[in-house]
């Protein structure tokens, strides 16, 4: 199921399990032979973090057994069954605090099929996961639901990873459910419907601009095909590149860990940020991109090493040039309805901007005199963003800015930071978001066991990428290996 | 954690560990006497650096400003004694009151480090079935504020650091103390409503009366017998004034799980390992 950030996907998902129903249902009745319960619908929810209870894999399954009474024989057979299936045996005994979010999001999907449920609800389960975790996530899910027959009914943004396991596709639009067909009829739908247009994977829309194929899903493999095959395609050329002014943000030889005798989360990292220039670290979960953004922002103070911004040691003018939007946007909130939070700001700053203007231009128009804790996260995002442009830093720092954006909110973002560094200023952010990566940032870097890579151009740094790049890479990697994004390649002009 | 407490903690069940760490917070508790509590500091520090080193040497810190506060407080307020030592119009202090406060001091000192082992030895899921056989409410109080503790923290430090970059206003004074908790709280709900959405899904709710049967193995048995040994055999020495005795038998008990797991090592290595388990690297691999 897709549908725009605030369409209604995660409330209809939730009606069928009675205890996390909020709101009353006004009209129509749900239809089903089974009780909704959780020992009919698992439910696995986005947030990572807040869905284990106890310490360890082992004691949240137990506690979940415990809940219904099963005796010591039953739980240890199911514990045993369920951790064999899921491949989780290594971590039952782990530590909460020592799981990567994948991991997580395994124990989570493990605690919910315990119970045997007959139908899966998984609501965007890889929106905080990293690429190569969100595939394998997939992967498990297309297996529980081919060996097992559990019907599941998944709410996503990304379909690149779930469109290849999926019968039917389902859409919603404003609280209604406008589209459902099986996936081949419905990704043809959803490509003449300009809303919706953006949803369909990098492949199929490059099939579809080009005409190359209508037979959707296609796999990398067969778009690879046709791409090879068809004489008529080139690279896009026109790849716009920015020359920096001077390096407004200096960081050398950084290095932080938390323990003692701990990982070097951060290990000897040097960077320029040049004025005017965008820049990406992208690297899988827990590798220290947080924490390097936090070290860079004097949220954590380095270990070692030195940072200069504007070529010298950062004072307190740093706060009033740099804004921060981090991962929960929420972090920055201060007031009681959305229309409060921008007013301070523009006063505060003396903007020019009028309220109204804010609110057209973040698409909040309508939501004045919404808390902006009950926004959704795209749209707490936008909120965030829209503090950050009202100060107009000289530097912006966002972490994980695409979490939770449906496509054409994570475009919007894309363009508001375009013209933001059009206006001379200068973006660092992390994502593992590589399409984002890839189609909106003058460089990109890695981060990876608290070594930062070299910054990039994106095409210098995907094509040499076997795994960690996008779609399109992949797929086309024999034929155009600079391409990343069905826009990087056209027909030829006859 | 060091391997002899280690193996400790793995073989015997969580029940166990909880009976081990209740007798050594009635320990810290009970004896209110110098050589007891300096005895039972130096077992309790032993324990907590071989338990949890991390936070160990902040805990010093910690236990040093406790320490020196509970002797001055005790200094003011209990000023009797006829050994005078020092004395102003004010103050008195003597040989009874300065003895007083060390006990006192220690006493607390040691409170401290035994409930440094609690947090560092306790599973939520032992505290959380104990609780939840009694009255299913405060569990669900427990394990909430278990789980709100930690990230309402989180969010207060993380709050605080980004504000810097919201506004160039210096936060000083109660007034903007207090927005700053309004805002944590506020911001901590929406974590507080997601534990409780979890609590559901894992069926809280509709919990059975019993919860979690835990299995007894002999270890168990004969660790709750040497400790209800202990704590009776202190209760009976104290009155006969054997201090001597105790400070052994309470060293004794707060570093049992270092003994147990030495006792358990010297056997694997001499006897266990030899008779049981071939030294081929294949077959230990198999095992």
């Amino acid at each position: 199921m897709i549908g725009q950030t605030g369409s209604g996907k995660s409330t209809l998902l939730k009606q069928l399990l009675q205890d996390l129903v909020v709101g009353s249902v006004v009209s129509g009745r749900l239809v089903t032979d089974l009780k909704l319960d959780n020992h009919n619908f698992a439910y696995v929810s986005q947030f990572v973090d807040n869905q284990m209870i106890m310490e360890t894999p082992r004691d949240e399954l137990k506690f979940v057994l415990d809940n219904q009474g099963l005796d010591e024989n039953q739980s240890q057979m199911r514990i045993t069954e369920i951790a064999s299936y899921l491949g989780i045996v290594g971590l039952l005994d782990l530590d909460e605090k020592h799981l990567s979010g994948g991991q997580k999001q395994l124990i989570n999907l493990a605690s919910a099929l315990i119970l045997k449920p007959q139908v899966l609800l998984l609501d965007e389960p890889t929106s905080q996961l990293d690429p190569i975790a969100s595939e394998k996530l997939m992967q498990m899910i297309k297996k529980i639901n081919d060996e097992l027959n559990i019907t599941v009914l998944l709410v996503e943004h990304e379909i690149d990873h779930a469109i290849g396991i999926a019968n039917r596709l389902l859409v919603m639009d404003s609280g209604r459910l406008i589209l459902d067909e099986f996936v081949r009829d419905g990704l043809q739908k959803i490509y003449t419907l300009p809303k919706f247009k953006n949803y369909l994977t990098q492949v199929d829309r490059l099939a579809m601009e080009l005409n190359l194929s209508t037979d959707l899903p296609l796999s990398n493999k067969k778009i690879g095909q046709l791409v090879s095959q068809n004489m008529d395609l080139v690279l896009r050329t026109n790849v716009p590149s920015r020359t920096g002014g001077e390096v407004i943000l200096q960081a050398k030889k950084i290095s932080f860990r938390f323990d003692f005798n701990g990982r070097q989360i951060i290990d000897n990292v040097n960077l320029n940020l040049k004025s005017g220039q965008s820049f990406c670290v992208v690297g899988p979960n827990g590798m220290g991109k947080t924490t390097l953004l936090k070290i860079l922002t004097q949220q954590l103070k380095q270990q070692a090493g030195q940072l200069k911004f504007a070529g010298k040691k950062i004072k307190d003018d740093f706060y009033q040039k740099v804004f921060v939007l981090p991962q929960n946007p929420a972090i920055l909130f201060m007031k009681e309805t959305v229309s409060e939070e921008l007013t301070y700001q523009i006063e505060h700053y003396q903007s020019k901007m009028s309220l109204a203007e804010v609110l057209q231009k973040f698409s909040l128009t309508g939501l004045e005199q919404t808390s902006p804790y009950d926004l959704s996260g795209g749209q707490q995002e936008f909120l965030a963003l829209a503090l950050g442009f009202i100060k107009q830093p000289q530097l912006l720092f966002l972490d994980e800015p695409t979490k939770g954006l449906d496509p054409n909110k994570r475009i919007e973002l894309g363009q508001m930071l375009n013209e933001y560094q059009k206006n001379g200023g200068t973006i660092f952010v992390n994502s593992h978001d590589l399409l984002f990566a890839a189609e909106y940032f003058d460089f990109v870097a890695m981060m990876f066991d608290g070594k930062l890579s070299q910054f990039m151009t994106p095409r210098t740094f995907f094509k040499d990428k076997f795994f960690y790049t996008t779609e399109i890479n992949r797929a086309l990697r024999d034929s155009f290996p600079e391409a990343l994004t069905w826009e990087d390649v056209l027909k030829r002009e006859s | 954690m060091n391997s002899l407490a280690l193996n400790f903690f793995k073989r015997t069940n969580s029940v166990t560990v909880f009976i081990y760490l209740l007798a050594v917070i009635l320990i810290a508790l009970l004896f209110k006497q110098i050589f007891l509590s300096v005895a039972t500091l130096i077992a309790l520090l032993l324990m907590s650096i071989l338990v949890r080193r991390e936070k160990f040497f902040t805990y010093i810190k910690f236990s040093c400003v406790i320490f020196i506060v509970t002797v001055i407080f005790n200094l003011i307020l209990n000023q009797r004694g006829n050994n005078v030592l020092w004395s102003t119009s004010f103050l008195k202090i003597t040989t009874e009151s300065v003895n007083n406060g060390i006990t006192f001091g220690l006493s607390f000192v040691n409170l401290l480090w035994a409930f440094y082992l609690y947090d560092a030895l306790i599973r939520v899921k032992t505290v959380f079935e104990l609780l939840a056989s009694v009255f299913k409410s405060i569990a669900i109080i427990f394990i909430l504020t278990i789980q709100f503790i930690p990230k309402i923290v989180n969010i207060f430090s993380e709050t605080k650091a980004i504000q810097k970059f919201r506004t160039q206003k210096k936060a000083t004074g109660i007034k903007s103390s207090m927005d700053l908790t309004e805002n944590v709280l506020n911001k901590a709900i929406a974590n507080f409503m997601n534990v409780s959405d979890t609590l559901i899904l894992r069926g809280f709710h509709s919990c059975q009366k019993r919860l979690g049967k835990v299995e007894f193995k002999q270890i168990d048995w004969q660790i709750i017998t040497i400790i209800g040994l202990i704590l009776v055999s202190d209760g009976i020495l104290f009155q006969t004034g054997n201090i001597k005795f105790i400070a052994l038998t309470n060293i004794f008990l707060i570093l049992l799980p270092i003994l147990t797991g030495g006792i358990n090592r010297l056997w694997w290595k001499f006897y266990g390992s030899k008779t049981t388990v071939s030294d081929t690297t294949t077959v230990k691999n198999y095992r």
